[in-house]
C-alpha cells in the first residue's frame, strides 16, 4: 500500500479532515454564493469607502453582480429582513434609530418600527423665524442634534447637559460615518428636511466634517480634496445643510471641529480649513451661529493632548485614543457645556 | 486588518494557499509566515513592528543566554533584565499617561499646586500586553527548565503569529513552538475542517450579530449616560454587557483559533461557558483560560500561591487580581474590576474552606444549588463588568447608584428583542458539547457544493442581521 492510498484510505475513514485543495474550493464557492446573494449590501459598504482605486475596483466588481441580484429579485430576501429586524438601512454602523431625552417623556422609538407615542402637540407649529422662547411648559424647546460619529459625541455630551433640564427635548440624530462629502453614501442635504418635518424642532446642532477629508465625484469629474473646485463646491453644500437647517424658521448652531492629534488620520490644517468654511457659512446666514471648539481642546502649550487639565477636576481624559473622537464623559461634557452655554449666548434663553 | 473584513479574508486566503505550497521547505514558510504576520501588525501602524522586532530581538537572545549560562546568578540576572525590559515597553507604552495624569490629580487633591506632569501622548500599540505576556512565558520557561530555547526564526513566528498576535489567546512557548518546528510534518490533507468552520463562523455570528446588537442596543446608551437611564435600564446594561464581551472576545479567539487549525496549527481553548461557572475561582477557569492560567503560572505561584497561612494565600490573590486588572488598561476602573474579583475570590475560599472544616463537601452539589450558585456568581461577575466598561470611577458609582435607587422610572431601553438576544447568548453557555459535535459530524459528511451552500447562507445571515460597518474587538485595545 503506498502512503497515497493511506492517506486517502484515512480521510475516507474520518470524514472530518479535508485537504487544502478542498477547503479552498469549499471557501471560494462559499464566498461566491455570498457574493452574488449579499452583493447590494456589499455595494452600499463600497460606496462608504473614500474614492481610489480600492473604491473603484470594489465598485466594478460588486455592481454588476448587485444589478442581477435585484433583476432576479432575490434582494427581497433582505430587504424582508430588514424590515422585520426594524433596520433602517442607516448607514454608519448602527441599527438604532434617533434616540430622545427629555426628562418628562420616554425616547422615541426606532424608525421604521412602532413609534412612540409623541409628546408633542399634533397643533403646535414651529415658532418664528429668529427668536427662540425662553422653555416652559408651553414652549418646550426642541434640538434636534445631527452630524458624523464626532456629533454623536457631542450629542452624548448635549444629553448629559440637556437630559434634566425641564421643558427641553433633545433629539439626537446623527450617524457615524457621513459628512457633506460622500453624499451618495448619505445625503445630510435631503435628509435634514425630512427629520425637521418629523420633530419640528425649534433649532438645530450640526457638528460633521471629520469625515470630509476626501475627494467626491460631482458627475463624471474626481474632485480631489484641497483643491479650489472642491473648496467651492463643499462651500456650497455646507450653504445648502444650513439653509436646509434654518429654512423652516429654526435656529442653527454649527459646531466646529476640534483640532486632532498627531497619530490622527486627519491633520489639523485640513480641519482649519474646514471650519473656516463653517464660519464663513454661518456669517452668510443670521440663522446660523458658528461655534468654533479649536481652543477648547488645547493644552497650555496651544497643542493636541489627550488630557486636560479642568478646573476642579484635575487632570482628565477629553479625546480618544485615536486622538479624533471626544472621549466620554470627561470630553463629552466639556463640549457639551460649552456647547450649552454658547446656546444660551445665541438664543438669549437660560438652559 | 480586522477579522471580519474582506481585507482579512482576502488576506488569510493568500495566506492559507502560501502555508500549505511551502509548507514542505520549513525555511521558505518560516520567512513566508513571518512577512505575512509583520503586514498583517504593520497594517494597524507600521510604526508598532518596531516594538514587536525590539522584543523578539531581546527576549530571544534572553532565553539563549539563560539556556547557555552555567552560573545561576547570570541566568537569573539576565531572566530579570529581560522582564525588566519587556515590562517596561509595556509600562511606558500603557500606562506612563495614566500614571503621570493620576499623580497628578493626587498632587492637585492635597493641595498642592504644581507644574503638571508631562504627558507624552502616547498611541499604545495593539497586541501589547499579549505578546509581552507571551515571550515573558518564553524566557520563564527556559529559566525553569522547561522548556529549550528556539532558533531566532521558530522564536519570531511564535511571537509574531498573526492569528494570535493582536488578541491572543496567550499561546506559551512550549505550546506552538514544538509545533513550528515540526511544521514541515504538518499534512495538508488532514485539517479539521468542521472544527475551524464552526469556530470560524460561530464566531463571526457572535461578533457580528449578537455583540454589536447588545452593544448599540442597550449597552452603548446606558454605559455612556447612566444618569439619565433608570434602575432597570442599567441592569439590562450590565447583564448586555457581559453579553457583549464574551461575544465579542470568544467570538475573536475562536476565529483566531479556527484560523490557526486552517493553517495545521493548534491553539488552547480560551473560554470555556464561563457563565455557567459556580464560583469566581470557576469562572477564572473558563473566562480568557490562556490569561488566567499565566497569571497563576506566571504570577500567583511564583508568589507563593496557597503554600502559606490563608492570610497569605489571600494577599496572593489580590495581589493577581489587581495586576490582572490593570493588565486589561491604565484606569482605575480595571483596578477596582480587578479587586471586586479578587475580594469575590477569597471570600468563596474562606467559605469553602469553613465548609470542608464542618465535614461538608467544598460546594454543594445538589441541582437547586448549583443554579443557585451560578447565578450568584454571574451576578458577580456583572457587578464587576459595570467598573470594567464604564469610562470613569464616577460613571460606574452612578450606575450602580442608580441601579439601587431608580427601579421607578421609565425604562424605555427595556425591550423585548434586547431581552430576547440576551438570554439566547446567555443560553448558549448551556448548549450540550454533543449537540455541537453532532453538527460538525453532519457538516463533515456533506458534499462539497452543501459545505459551500451552508456556510454561504451562514454568512449572508451573518451579515444581513449585523449592522453595516465593522466595530473593533473589544480586546484589541488591550
Amino acid at each position: 500500500m503506498t502512503l497515497a492510498t493511506s492517506r486517502s484510505r484515512s480521510n475516507r475513514r474520518n470524514p472530518r479532515l479535508s485537504s487544502a485543495g478542498q477547503i479552498l474550493g469549499i471557501c471560494v464557492l462559499c464566498f461566491g454564493i455570498w457574493l452574488f446573494l449579499d452583493a447590494r449590501q456589499l455595494y452600499q459598504s463600497a460606496l462608504t469607502s473614500p474614492l481610489g482605486a480600492r473604491r473603484t475596483v470594489a465598485v466594478a466588481i460588486v455592481h454588476p453582480i448587485a444589478r442581477v441580484e435585484e433583476f432576479l429579485g432575490v434582494d427581497r430576501l433582505d430587504n424582508a429582513v430588514n424590515r422585520v429586524t426594524g433596520k433602517t438601512g442607516t448607514p454608519g454602523g448602527s441599527a438604532i434609530a434617533p434616540t430622545v431625552t427629555t426628562p418628562t417623556a420616554p425616547p422615541i422609538a426606532h424608525h421604521g418600527r412602532h413609534p412612540a407615542k409623541s409628546t408633542i402637540p399634533k397643533s403646535s407649529k414651529p415658532p418664528g423665524a429668529t427668536r427662540i422662547a425662553q422653555p416652559s411648559p408651553a414652549h418646550v424647546l426642541t434640538v434636534l442634534d445631527i452630524g458624523d460619529s464626532i456629533g454623536e459625541d457631542l450629542g452624548a455630551g448635549l444629553a448629559d447637559k440637556l437630559g434634566n433640564v425641564p421643558d427641553v427635548k433633545l433629539i439626537n440624530d446623527s450617524v457615524g460615518d457621513t459628512g457633506l462629502a460622500n453624499l451618495g453614501y448619505y445625503n445630510w442635504i435631503a435628509e435634514l428636511p425630512t427629520q425637521i418635518a418629523k420633530y419640528h424642532p425649534q433649532a438645530v446642532v450640526v457638528m460633521l466634517g471629520g469625515n470630509d477629508g476626501q475627494a467626491f465625484q460631482q458627475g463624471n469629474t474626481v474632485v480631489q480634496f484641497g483643491t479650489p473646485l472642491w473648496h467651492k463646491i463643499y462651500e456650497a453644500r455646507v450653504a445648502e445643510l444650513m439653509a436646509e437647517a434654518t429654512h423652516a424658521g429654526t435656529r442653527a448652531i454649527w459646531v466646529g471641529l476640534p483640532l486632532v492629534g498627531p497619530s490622527a488620520d486627519l491633520s489639523n490644517s485640513d480641519i482649519e480649513a474646514q471650519n473656516a468654511v463653517y464660519a464663513a457659512a454661518a456669517r452668510a446666514n443670521p440663522a446660523v451661529t458658528f461655534v468654533s471648539t479649536q481652543r477648547l481642546f488645547e493644552n497650555s502649550a496651544g497643542l493636541y493632548s489627550t488630557y486636560l487639565s479642568i478646573a476642579g477636576q484635575g487632570l482628565v481624559q477629553v479625546r480618544d485614543a485615536d486622538e479624533v473622537h471626544i472621549d466620554p464623559p470627561g470630553g463629552t461634557d466639556l463640549i457639551g457645556s460649552y456647547v450649552v452655554k454658547k446656546m444660551e449666548q445665541a438664543w438669549h434663553i437660560k438652559l | 486588518m480586522l477579522f471580519p473584513t474582506i481585507d482579512f479574508a482576502i488576506f488569510f486566503g493568500v495566506v492559507f494557499v502560501g502555508n500549505w505550497l511551502l509548507s514542505r521547505s520549513p525555511a521558505k514558510w518560516k520567512l513566508f509566515i513571518l512577512a505575512t504576520s509583520y503586514i498583517f501588525y504593520a497594517w494597524y501602524d507600521w510604526r508598532f513592528i518596531f516594538l514587536l522586532v525590539a522584543s523578539t530581538v531581546i527576549n530571544a537572545a534572553a532565553g539563549q543566554r539563560i539556556f547557555q549560562s552555567g552560573s545561576q546568578l547570570v541566568r537569573r540576572r539576565v531572566l530579570t533584565g529581560a522582564i525588566v525590559a519587556d515590562l517596561g515597553l509595556l509600562g511606558f507604552f500603557k500606562y506612563f499617561d495614566f500614571g503621570a495624569a493620576t499623580v497628578d490629580n493626587l498632587i492637585h487633591d492635597v493641595g498642592l499646586h504644581s507644574m503638571p506632569m508631562p504627558l507624552l501622548n502616547i498611541t499604545e500599540p495593539v497586541g501589547i500586553s499579549f505578546f509581552t505576556f507571551m515571550a515573558i512565558s518564553y524566557i520563564v520557561d527556559i529559566y525553569h527548565r522547561k522548556l529549550e530555547p528556539s532558533s531566532f526564526a521558530d522564536f519570531a513566528v511564535y511571537l509574531s503569529f498573526f492569528p494570535h498576535l493582536l488578541s491572543g489567546p496567550i499561546v506559551r512557548g512550549s505550546e506552538l513552538l514544538p509545533q513550528i518546528g515540526r511544521s514541515a510534518r504538518r499534512n495538508p490533507r488532514e485539517i479539521d475542517f468542521p472544527e475551524a468552520a464552526v469556530l470560524i463562523f460561530g464566531g463571526l455570528f457572535k461578533k457580528v450579530v449578537l455583540s454589536s446588537y447588545v452593544s448599540s442596543a442597550i449597552v452603548l446608551p446606558v454605559f455612556s449616560s447612566p444618569g439619565v437611564h433608570s434602575g432597570p435600564e442599567i441592569l439590562l446594561a450590565a447583564y448586555g454587557y457581559a453579553v457583549q464581551i464574551y461575544c465579542d472576545f470568544s467570538g475573536y479567539t475562536d476565529i483566531a483559533i479556527g484560523c490557526a487549525l486552517l493553517l495545521g496549527f493548534q491553539f488552547p481553548q480560551n473560554f470555556n461557558s464561563p457563565y455557567a461557572a459556580r464560583s469566581i475561582q470557576d469562572f477564572w477557569r473558563r473566562w480568557h483560560m490562556t490569561l488566567s492560567f499565566w497569571l497563576r503560572d506566571y504570577l500567583y505561584i511564583p508568589l507563593g500561591g496557597n503554600r502559606g497561612s490563608r492570610a497569605f494565600t489571600y494577599r496572593n490573590i489580590m495581589i493577581t487580581m489587581l495586576l490582572g486588572g490593570l493588565w486589561h488598561g491604565a484606569a482605575w476602573t480595571f483596578v477596582i474590576w480587578g479587586a471586586i474579583h479578587g475580594v469575590a475570590q477569597c471570600a468563596g475560599h474562606w467559605r469553602r474552606d469553613r465548609r470542608i472544616v464542618r465535614g461538608l463537601p467544598a460546594q454543594s452539589n445538589r441541582p437547586a444549588a448549583i443554579w443557585l450558585q451560578r447565578l450568584v456568581t454571574f451576578h458577580i461577575v456583572c457587578f464587576g463588568w459595570i467598573f470594567f466598561d464604564a469610562p470613569t470611577l464616577n460613571n460606574a458609582f452612578t450606575m450602580v447608584n442608580r441601579l439601587l435607587t431608580t427601579w421607578g422610572d421609565p425604562a424605555p431601553l427595556v425591550r423585548f428583542p434586547v431581552i430576547f438576544v440576551i438570554v439566547f447568548a446567555l443560553s448558549m453557555q448551556f448548549i450540550p458539547k454533543q449537540w455541537i459535535a453532532s453538527a460538525k459530524e453532519v457538516f463533515a459528511r456533506m458534499t462539497v457544493v452543501a459545505k459551500a451552500a451552508t456556510l454561504a447562507a451562514t454568512l449572508l445571515m451573518i451579515t444581513t442581521l449585523g449592522p453595516p460597518g465593522v466595530a473593533p474587538f473589544i480586546y484589541y485595545k488591550f
